[in-house]
């Protein structure tokens, strides 16, 4: 399925409902970058409003995620799909869960400025992997950017980029994790505050995974095949041959 | 000139009918084969026209190898067609050309421009719309939200009557202000136009904060120089009677500065939009009768004065900013008019909505001045304005507060003979 059109059914229902279904989740999906982009703001200035907002976000996005099972549904109990549009269908639902999840993560991102804004004595920037939080978020965010592109544009040429990205996070990752398990030897009247950042670290590196399982999720409606648990070297062979 | 040289072909035509027939004819009249003769001159007529004819189809449909044809009529209508041919071609060139610079203008323009159809896909695009928007040239034909993902944006794509244009302080992972704007054109289709303001957007930002906290921090050391001038004065047996004039004019003046102030406070608040977010009915009527009441103390003796003002007559607005209109329009009038004028206040409402009107019989302004009148510190006569007592800021703030209730300052002057100020609400 190289080029997505929804004039080819005979059925204009089915052209339609498809239509709105993609539509739904790059909606969603804009939702989610927004509410990333308020909580790497808030991250960066320490900014407890804007943290608030995420947080308030989170249900529009969750509500989102409703409707879009609700459509799926509406399409497969009515007109039955087959082929490309059953796998544009099972892609909706596995990339709706997976956004859901990531404005999960990125409450606890906010909740993290919150907490320590109320908790005067981290000093937050001053902490080890607070730079690497930033960071993380931020590759996280372009990720999540290049996959939403990869599904408006229904092409996987960008797989590739994305697992690259996905290893540098993975490393960045385990250096902050060293570095705040060193600090919790050295100061262990802080372990409050670290626990915090460590919660956080894991909120971020998980944002980049799901972004990696959209990816997933859009090779299997491109290509037709499920790359999920391919091990490395036949993924990097697939996607080569793409 | 066609027409004579089409004639003229026929008549080229006719004569050399004439002349081979006349050769056939004696041929005939020699040998005596009249009817074979005949017919043979026809057989011979009708090959050439033929000949002429697939000479001229070929010419037309480019065949290699064929000459023009080159007999009679035939050869001018080729003549005609292909002279038709260059004139369209080299117009359809021409059209060609300008299209083609229009494109190139479009594509070089700094503003991102995307056309758009009536349910949102990308027709076409220029270069700055590739860079701020990130879109390829292989998105034609996509949605535009689905690339566009700002929820802001698609709630302003999705607006059916597009009046005022979007800022958007964050796009597309850039914290820099942007201003979008979406025109319908061309049969139902959509041209989106977005453009980076950020510097536009700060100096202006930069500008309301520096006047708002100046004149905020000038007011307390003014408060206190007044105070201290007040209570020179109070007590006259004690300073000489030489500073006595001084003091005076050091505590007008001091009095006027804090004017200016409260003007440039008022303003920045007007700006700044606070103002606007208590709506209420504001009764006009009791409003000017109020200020009615101050004028008639002030001016009744100097002046002829009417206000006619229209009962029960409400305003959706806020109160105190529309109160300042209204006593900025009037004292200037009295302060342009001499002495023994006449000045007239109206508030009545027609069809149109409702109006509001102070007439003088002053000084009038020259037509020069009107489009900048409503300028900060603008003066027609320097001199003048300031021993009137003016600050410099009443109609920049009749100017704000006006365009807050969607209405707008109109003026009709005429030098020597008066003014009339009004505001028309719906």
């Amino acid at each position: 399925m190289q080029k997505k059109e929804f004039s080819s059914h005979i059925s204009n229902q089915l052209n339609r409902n498809l239509e709105e279904l993609f539509n739904h989740i790059l909606e969603m999906g804009g939702m989610v970058e927004n509410q990333l982009d308020m909580a790497l703001s808030a991250l960066e200035n320490a900014d407890v409003t804007v943290a608030k907002e995420v947080i308030r976000f989170d249900k529009i996005i969750n509500q989102a995620e409703m409707e879009i099972d609700r459509l799926c549904i509406r399409v497969l109990a009515r007109q039955q799909p087959t082929a490309s549009d059953l796998r544009l269908i099972l892609a909706t639902i596995r990339i709706a869960i997976d956004l859901e999840r990531m404005g999960d993560e990125v409450c606890k991102l906010a909740k993290l400025v919150i907490k320590f804004h109320k908790n005067e004595l981290c000093v937050c920037a001053n902490y080890a992997g607070y730079a690497e939080l930033v960071d993380i978020t931020t590759r996280s965010r372009e990720m999540l950017k290049i996959t939403l592109n990869a599904f408006a544009r229904v092409s996987a040429e960008d797989a590739m980029s994305i697992l690259d990205q996905e290893e540098v996070v993975d490393q960045v990752y385990a250096k902050a994790c060293k570095d705040v398990t060193e600090l919790f030897k050295k100061n262990p009247e802080n372990v409050e505050c670290l626990l915090e950042v460590m919660t956080a670290l894991r909120a971020s590196e998980r944002l980049s995974d799901h972004a990696l399982n959209i990816m997933e999720s859009i090779i299997y409606l491109v290509q037709g095949k499920d790359v999920r648990n391919m091990d490395q070297e036949r993924l990097t062979q697939f996607l080569e041959k793409l | 000139m066609s027409r004579s040289s089409v004639s003229r072909a026929i008549s080229r035509e006719l004569i050399w009918v004439a002349i081979s027939l006349g050769i056939f004819l004696f041929f005939a009249w020699l040998t005596g084969f009249w009817v074979l003769t005949l017919f043979a001159y026809i057989f011979f007529y009708l090959i050439r026209q033929i000949w002429s004819f697939y000479q001229f189809e070929a010419c037309l449909r480019e065949v290699p190898n064929v000459d023009s044809p080159q007999t009679g009529i035939w050869e001018e209508l080729y003549s005609l067609v292909s002279h038709k041919q260059r004139a369209l071609k080299k117009r359809a060139d021409l059209q060609n050309n300008k299209s083609e610079q229009f494109h190139a203008a479009s594509m070089a323009l700094p503003i991102a421009i995307v056309s758009l159809t009536k349910n949102h896909k990308i027709e076409w695009f220029n270069n700055a719309a590739q860079t701020l928007l990130s879109i390829k040239p292989s998105d034609t034909g996509r949605k535009l939200e689905t690339l566009v993902r700002q929820p802001e944006f698609i709630q302003y794509l999705k607006q059916k009557e597009l009046e005022k244009p979007l800022f958007l302080e964050a796009f597309m992972g850039q914290t820099r202000t942007y201003r979008c704007e979406i025109f319908d054109y061309y049969h139902g289709h959509r041209l989106l136009m977005l453009e980076d303001v950020h510097e536009l957007y700060n100096l202006a930002k930069i500008r309301k904060d520096f006047v708002a906290n100046a004149s905020h921090e000038l007011r307390t050391p003014l408060t206190v120089v007044n105070g201290y001038l007040e209570m020179m004065i109070d007590v006259p047996d004690q300073i000489p009677i030489f500073w006595k004039k001084p003091l005076g004019q050091m505590h007008h003046q001091s009095l006027r500065m804090q004017a200016i102030i409260e003007d440039l406070l008022t303003l920045s608040k007007i700006e700044s939009d606070t103002l606007v977010n208590a709506i209420t009915v504001v009764k006009v009527d009791e409003v000017l009768k109020n200020i009615e009441v101050d004028i008639r103390y002030l001016y009744s003796e100097d002046y002829d004065i009417h206000f006619l003002i229209e009962e029960g007559l409400t305003l959706k607005g806020v109160e105190e900013p529309l109160k300042s209109v209204f006593t900025n329009l009037i004292s200037n009038a009295f302060r342009y008019t001499p002495k023994g004028g006449k000045v007239s206040v109206r508030w009545y409402s027609d069809a149109s909505g409702l109006h509001f009107e102070v007439e003088d019989t002053g000084i009038g302004i020259s037509k020069e001045h009107l489009s900048r009148l409503t300028e900060r510190f603008y003066r027609v006569d320097t001199a003048r304005s300031r021993e009137s007592g003016g600050t410099g800021l009443g109609l920049a703030i009749v100017k704000h507060v006006l365009e807050k209730h969607d209405s707008e300052l109109k003026i009709q002057s005429q030098i020597g003979k008066g003014s009339i100020f009004s505001c028309d609400f719906l």
